[in-house]
């Protein structure tokens, strides 16, 4: 049925098996590199992922506990803003006192005589 | 190593640079979605992270201001009441002044003609009001020496009234002011005329009459 190589042919036959096996080597060399080299790229993608969210956590940390920090001062400030508010509000309420008294007293001296001639006429009256 | 026929080993380095030129390109493209990711997590944590805060800095600073404010409430409240009070308690002073002023006044009072013409008029008032009959009239040590004719005074009553009078006149001295205090001993009642009576009686009213009068801005 096949016809029978002569030894040159064979030689030939040799030949081409061998640089395609050499072809073959290099492709799957180079395929093993290649898969090397994305293998490597989604190690390097996990490593910079996992980087991120510790570098994540310690800005969200930072930026939280700023913002609180601000807020606590914002809060002070609030307090001693009211406190100084209602300061000077109990000043004005003395200072409202001591002139309502004063007045008072003002009043009484110039009314005196008054109020004491009805008192007087008054306590001999039954 | 094979050495390749030319025409062959260029074809094949050029499939082998497309190979690995391909795993770059892939390695590349994976590398930038990871950079990608990285940030957007970064991001998105910062965000998460701020609104977390803001949302929490905002309720402290609503809560730490409402405590404040409703204990300064509270405070600057009972110092407008304490003030108030203090106000007052000033106008009672004023007022029991006036009371200290006409102490001393009547003291110069009862020693005028006026008064004892006043205490006539007083004395012939409880006998009004006691209906007559035996009367006896307690008088202070002073008013007690003014020497009043209670005989004369009681016929006068007895013609008014129509009905005997009799005035007596204590053994013992009242210790009041000026005025009197007459008890029927028949009927055993007694009127207090006395001054300090009078004005106790009265002191409602004129506690109020004398404030208005005091503190009259008119």
């Amino acid at each position: 049925m096949f016809k029978k190589l002569t030894s040159k042919e064979k030689e030939c036959a040799q030949g081409w098996d061998a640089t395609m096996d050499e072809v073959l080597k290099r492709i799957l060399e180079a395929e093993s590199e290649a898969r090397k080299i994305v293998d490597n790229a989604y190690e390097e993608a996990r490593r910079i992922e996992a980087e991120a969210r510790s570098l994540a956590e310690e800005r969200a940390r930072a930026v939280y506990d700023e913002i609180m920090r601000r807020a606590e001062e914002e809060a002070e400030r609030e307090v001693r803003k009211v406190e100084e508010e209602m300061a000077q509000e109990i000043k004005r309420i003395e200072e409202r006192m001591l002139m309502e008294m004063g007045k008072l007293e003002s009043l009484a001296s110039k009314n005196l005589e008054k109020a004491l001639k009805l008192l007087l006429m008054e306590a001999l009256r039954p | 190593m094979k050495v390749l026929p030319m025409p062959l080993a260029g074809d094949l380095d050029k499939l082998v640079n497309a190979i690995m030129s391909k795993a770059e390109e892939e390695a590349k493209s994976v590398i930038a979605r990871a950079k990608e990711k990285a940030e957007d997590i970064i991001k998105k944590a910062v965000e998460e992270a701020k609104r977390e805060a803001e949302k929490k800095a905002s309720e402290i600073v609503r809560k730490k201001r409402s405590e404040v404010l409703d204990k300064k409430k509270s405070e600057v409240a009972t110092i407008r009441v304490e003030a108030f009070r203090k106000v007052l308690h000033h106008k009672e002073e004023l007022i029991k002044r006036v009371f200290e002023e006409a102490k001393k006044k009547l003291q110069e009072v009862v020693k005028t003609k006026e008064y004892e013409q006043r205490l006539i008029e007083m004395l012939k008032e409880a006998v009004r009001v006691l209906g007559g009959g035996v009367i006896e009239i307690k008088l202070n040590e002073r008013d007690m020496n003014l020497g009043l004719n209670l005989t004369v005074i009681a016929g006068e009553l007895s013609r008014e009234l129509g009905k005997p009078v009799e005035l007596r006149l204590a053994s013992e001295p009242g210790n009041f002011m000026g005025g009197l205090v007459a008890k029927s001993l028949e009927a055993r009642i007694e009127v207090d005329y006395t001054i300090e009576g009078i004005v106790e009686r009265k002191w409602e009213r004129l506690r109020s009459e004398i404030a208005k009068l005091l503190f009259s801005e008119t």
